[in-house]
């Protein structure tokens, strides 16, 4: 188990997700030794895949227009994420946080795919 | 430009400044190293946890792009003479990261190119921000800009 997510909220724009990242998950495989965080590009790939899911089509990333790290997640803590729904371009805004403030934030442009295309 | 048996020295010790461990590491040769650039070879182990099905999305390249530039940071501290034990520090933000492929496969070489910007004569603690280059066998793969934060251990 990489991580536990529960979507908690849809509306017509926008999805909230809860996180909990186990101590035991690859993610925290060798990064770091004795100082486990979550990898950046982690909360970018789950960003990815919850919505994937939720939007139940194939999901891949065209451009990072601009993501910001402001504060690391370690084992067991527990995250909100909200993620705007595509607009017309692919392009969606979300929002990781914990109980302590912002984790990331950032904006990144989709390529969505029909499930009959795969 | 450096190279050869001096180069691969320095880029050995700076494997070794780098905290990640295991599968993790995807940093696995410098090429080539100077105050301006460094071009290495980054692997995605098929154990790595980001992976699925074997391949490696390719907006996973930010995290060897950012162990590139902590190295490329590590190299310019042996070089320069600094007596370091290790590198803390981490990823702060990307910035116009293009990607031209939607995936690719694990355990395949991926060379990747750093670029400070701006000169670094030796690494110090801080913000460094650097712009990148991924390719597979010359197929570019992403480009884009990062920041990240390094606190070199001093000995």
């Amino acid at each position: 188990m990489r991580y536990n997510v529960e979507e908690i909220e849809r509306t017509a724009k926008e999805i909230r997700y809860r996180l909990d990242f186990p101590a035991t998950s690859g993610f925290f495989a060798g990064h770091f030794p004795g100082n486990p965080i979550l990898p950046g590009v982690a909360q970018v790939q789950i960003c990815i895949e919850v919505l994937a899911k939720s939007l139940a089509r194939p999901v891949h990333l065209r451009k990072l227009e601009s993501v910001r790290y402001r504060r690391p997640v370690t084992p067991e803590t527990v995250c909100e994420l909200t993620v705007q729904l595509p607009d017309d371009e692919g392009r969606v805004v979300f929002r990781l946080g914990c109980s302590e403030g912002l984790v990331a934030d950032g904006r990144m442009l989709l390529v969505t795919e029909d499930s009959d295309d795969v | 430009m450096s190279d050869g048996d001096g180069m691969r020295s320095s880029a050995d010790a700076a494997s070794r400044f780098l905290p990640h461990g295991g599968t993790a590491r995807l940093i696995r040769e410098v090429l080539s190293s100077s105050s301006e650039s460094m071009t290495c070879i980054a692997r995605f182990p098929s154990e790595n946890a980001l992976l699925q099905d074997g391949r490696a999305a390719s907006h996973l390249l930010v995290e060897p792009a950012a162990q590139a530039a902590a190295t490329h940071l590590a190299i310019l501290a042996v070089e320069s003479g600094t007596e370091i034990r290790g590198f803390e520090g981490f990823l702060t933000s990307a910035k116009n990261v293009e990607f031209f492929l939607p995936d690719f496969p694990a355990d395949t070489d991926v060379t990747i190119h750093v670029r400070p910007r701006g000169t670094i004569r030796k690494a110090k603690s801080g913000l460094f921000k650097f712009r990148f280059e991924a390719e597979l066998d010359g197929t570019p793969l992403a480009r884009g800009e990062l920041s990240t934060y390094v606190m070199p251990l001093e000995s």
